[in-house]
């Protein structure tokens, strides 16, 4: 062979360096990845069970987040019917997170083995490490403050509360529900069409279906101060005149 | 001689028939198995053919009536505020602006001062024939076939911003930069924030319609803006319409938008 001495030793350069990574590591094993489960709110469950058997989430949560994002995104599919029965909301941030709440010793523990990077948390929040609190609540406009008062509109010669309006209410009473000191005034009023003796029966009607709604919600009749108004049929578009107007006052009775 | 022209051709057709049958048979297959598939909408949701929203100009009695309505759908969707640094480049999903930007063309010489400078509230107009979406390279913006909203499917989204480009009401914004360190409020933990080079714009809270409830801007507005079904005589926004003298933005586009604005009469007249 000639030149044998510059070929052999460059061939063992050559076997060096390619073998650098593995001769580099020796003897330092990347530890396992073991992702946690130990969060309070898994800790609470009586039977540590998620969505579908541990070993379908393990091989297949990738899939199963990527069907549910088209079919939330895309169809409109909110629910998810697991192979028990169980339905579940199909959510990352609402669902997943909300018992995972340790997203870097479960998430992140195989993810970085494997060294894959999925872009949820760019956008989807991680939630705090240690317990979830439900922000249902600190989400909704102002809880704290006395909520305005509102209207309940009615369709003509109706006094059923259209579904529109049960939200308003509901908040209401649910103020209500939390401030004993609080009452709630309530009084009807009609459009001007039509007979007035009518009109005025139908105003108290009205009155008396938003009064059921809080009688329902358990506030005591001492709370809920019926106020005729002086003119029954308020205002020029008739519309708005069908209405029922609800607010809030400080103290007991009026 | 193993096979002669005949029965070649015996063969071919018995297996172009067979491969037909296996089709339509795996097709039937396939949509029985899809049918029954594990994913269902929330029964608590409310559904519409077409949703649309009339705002009603004359029931905002002061400018905090209308920042109400504002930061309730700012909160909700985790909108950040605008840059310092570039202003122009702010995220907009509701906001305001004068007659003259938000109907141009319908600009008076001698239009009274009281709607020269009135704050209409903008959003996304849902158009019936959205031109945003016929635009979109990758479908991330597409209109929902069940109730007209046009929805933004940020999984998607390139960044293009060729929808920004064709929507003629600018109802689109880019993010130009992370938009996180610029949300100034408590995050809503329910809903996600977005990221860096991706369109947001109003999604007629598709998300809380879902679970039953009114958009955030409607909730709060006190009953300026009425939201509802705009294929049912019965809903309120249609009750709205049928009662007022409405105005859509650019309708000469031919966009159809699913916005509508009472601006005066009767209380004014």
């Amino acid at each position: 062979m000639y030149d044998s001495g510059k070929i052999i030793a460059g061939l063992i350069i050559f076997i060096v360096i390619a073998s650098l990574p593995f001769t580099m590591n020796l003897g330092k094993a990347s530890i396992k990845p073991e992702p946690s489960i130990n969060t309070f709110a898994i800790n609470q469950m009586a039977k540590k069970q998620c969505i579908e058997s541990k070993a379908y989430m393990k091989t297949t949560h990738m899939q199963m987040l990527n069907n549910w994002r088209d079919e939330v995104v895309r169809d409109g599919n909110r629910l998810y019917v697991a192979s028990d029965g169980k339905e579940y909301n199909m959510s990352l941030q609402n669902t997943c997170m909300h018992c995972h709440t340790n997203k870097d010793k479960f998430c992140d523990e195989c993810h970085n083995y494997v060294a894959v990077k999925p872009y949820c948390w760019d956008c989807h929040i991680v939630p705090k490490e240690g317990a979830f609190v439900p922000v249902a609540a600190k989400a909704a406009p102002a809880p704290a403050a006395v909520p305005g008062p509102i209207n309940v509109h009615f369709a003509v010669g109706k006094y059923d509360i259209p579904d529109e309006a049960q939200h308003g209410l509901t908040a209401l009473a649910a103020y209500l529900q939390k401030n004993e000191s609080a009452s709630v005034v309530i009084s009807g009023y009609t459009d001007k069409t039509g007979d007035p003796a009518k009109n005025e029966e139908l105003a108290k009607n009205r009155a008396k279906a938003v009064r059921e709604v809080f009688r329902a919600a358990g506030i005591s009749d001492e709370r809920i101060v019926m106020k005729k108004p002086e003119v029954i049929t308020g205002s020029a578009d008739n519309a708005e005149a069908r209405r029922v107007d609800v607010s809030i006052a400080e103290g007991k009775g009026v | 001689m193993g096979v002669n022209r005949r029965e070649f051709l015996k063969f071919v057709s018995m297996s172009t028939l067979l491969g037909l049958g296996g089709t339509t048979v795996a097709a039937s297959v396939k949509k029985e198995l899809e049918a029954s598939g594990p994913y269902i909408p929330d029964p608590k949701g409310i559904n519409a053919k077409r949703w649309a929203m009339a705002v009603d100009m004359r029931k905002f009695k002061s400018d905090e009536d209308i920042q109400k309505c504002i930061d309730a759908c700012h909160q909700v969707h985790n909108v950040p505020e605008a840059d310092p640094a570039h202003p122009t480049q702010e995220i907009k999903w509701i906001w305001t602006e004068s007659y003259e930007r938000a109907f141009p063309g319908n600009e008076d010489e001698y239009l009274a001062a009281h709607y020269k400078h009135m704050p209409f509230l903008i959003l996304c107009n849902h158009c019936e024939n959205p031109p945003c979406v016929r635009v979109c390279p990758t479908k991330a913006t597409f209109k929902r076939h069940t109730d007209g909203i046009v929805m933004m499917d940020m999984h998607r989204c390139i960044g293009c911003r060729f929808c920004m480009a064709a929507c003629p009401y600018g109802a689109r914004s880019f993010n130009f930069r992370d938009p996180r360190p610029f949300i100034k409020r408590d995050l809503n933990q329910e809903f996600p924030t977005r990221t860096k080079g991706v369109v947001e714009k109003c999604t007629f809270c598709y998300e809380r319609l879902a679970k039953g409830l009114q958009p955030a801007c409607a909730e709060v507005s006190n009953g300026a803006i009425a939201f509802g079904d705009l294929d049912d005589p019965e809903s309120p926004v249609r009750k709205v319409i049928d009662n007022n003298f409405t105005i859509r933005r650019k309708p000469e586009l031919g966009t159809h938008p699913s916005v509508y604005y009472v601006i005066g009469g009767q209380e004014h007249a």
